[in-house]
């Protein structure tokens, strides 16, 4: 089956897009590019990126600008995956809804409505194994954004890689926060991934960060073969 | 040991992680032992090890499962627990005879449990996630536990230790699946 993921550049969309592969064809990504930083819906930090991501990954992509009001952006992402259907024959579409009933729900009406497939395959999956399989996987993933206490500056820009599971496992015992950041604590963007034939280099960025609501904001970045 | 059946449309599915890995993910957290075996696979065989079956869900469009008789027999045949979730609560209804009919419904809503059971506890109205295109139709086989505005989200056999449920417990309702692994434990 030919399927378009719904792809924000953050590692619960890559390793989304990365199970997909390994078990049906992944024809389109689909990016959707808010205005709203604070969209319900739509990942943003760095998304204008994404398409680095997909001439890494080879794939191509449909991007789809929406405004980012509430419930209005679904009409706009429904258009987006209108668009692969016709362009791509896509049978599907795969989602990197990790426990958002708000994200997951929405994606499937819109799916039935269009009647198409719709997976989820990171759906209330194991917080530690999942974190765990993106470094042993090979991704390379940085966190982009921080949206509540503890996480502050000190966490923008940092590599996902094991010291930081084991610290993000201290702090969700003790915030109760999500270890994948699934409640919108923390955002992040793919620099590298298995199914990447390049991987991004960031040649500049900027990071600012107030009140525990930050942002690692990448300037200029370029492919580098691996 | 918990039989968990897979019921989605072919083996090692894009869909499998979605709608089975949580169930056993479940099983797991509880303590039980549990084997993952396909509706389709030549291993669907309920040997004396099992002490229940679960019958996971699967894909919105996915109805592939209604054609197999074979997973019908064994669920009407066997005499251990069952619990059927969404899909495997339409197999459970097909199994014993009962009909469907289209009902579609996605996200977190109401239902009432409107009689007390040891899977679902005290009568109580609590939020469950849906997502479904078809739903049973009420039949003198089973026993209605709950409902909402649409129609009926969980049965049990009228004779046997067998349940259904549409909604997905998976999805902040881990309990129910947890109470039927205790039933199976007595």
């Amino acid at each position: 089956m030919k399927l378009g993921v719904l792809f924000s550049g953050g590692k619960d969309s890559a390793f989304a897009c990365h199970m997909a592969m390994q078990h049906e064809e992944v024809a389109c990504l689909i990016s959707i590019i808010s205005e709203n930083d604070h969209s319900y819906m739509f990942h943003t930090p760095n998304v204008n990126l994404s398409s680095l991501q997909a001439e890494a990954a080879g794939i191509p992509q449909i991007l789809v600008d929406t405004p980012g009001e509430e419930e209005i952006e679904l009409e706009d992402l429904k258009r987006g995956i209108e668009e692969a259907v016709d362009r791509f024959g896509i049978g599907g579409i795969v989602t990197g809804a990790v426990m958002s009933v708000y994200q997951a729900a929405r994606i499937q009406r819109i799916c039935h409505d269009l009647d198409i497939c719709c997976f989820s395959p990171l759906w209330y999956t194991n917080q530690e194994d999942y974190m765990q399989k993106i470094i042993s996987s090979g991704f390379k993933v940085i966190i982009a954004g921080v949206f509540s206490y503890p996480f502050d500056e000190r966490w923008l820009g940092r590599e996902i890689n094991r010291e930081m599971i084991d610290e993000l496992k201290i702090l969700s015992e003790k915030y109760s926060i999500t270890l994948s950041g699934e409640g919108g604590e923390y955002e992040s963007f793919v620099l590298d991934a298995p199914f990447f034939s390049k991987r991004i280099v960031i040649d500049e960025s900027e990071s600012f960060c107030r009140n525990y609501n930050g942002r690692f904001i990448i300037k200029k970045a370029h492919l580098e073969d691996k | 040991m918990i039989l968990v059946i897979d019921l989605c449309w072919k083996e090692d599915s894009l869909s499998k992680p979605e709608f089975v890995g949580p169930i056993a993910d479940i099983v797991k957290s509880s303590g039980e032992q549990f084997r993952i075996v396909h509706h389709l696979s030549k291993d669907l065989k309920v040997g004396d090890e099992f002490n229940g079956i679960i019958l996971c869900g699967t894909a919105l469009k996915d109805n592939e499962f209604r054609k197999n008789k074979h997973l019908f027999s064994i669920i009407k045949e066997i005499k251990l627990p069952v619990m059927g979730i969404c899909a495997g609560m339409q197999a459970v209804a097909l199994a014993y005879g009962a009909k469907l009919a289209e009902s579609y419904e996605t996200g977190m809503n109401g239902i009432r449990i409107i009689k007390e059971d040891e899977v679902l506890g005290e009568k109580r109205t609590i939020q469950a996630y849906k997502l479904h295109g078809m739903r049973i139709v009420p039949g003198e086989e089973f026993i209605v536990l709950a409902e909402s505005d649409k129609g009926l989200e969980a049965v049990r056999h009228s004779v046997m230790p067998v349940w259904g449920v549409l909604f997905h417990p998976e999805v902040r309702n881990e309990w129910v699946v947890r109470n039927f692994i205790n039933y199976c434990s007595r």
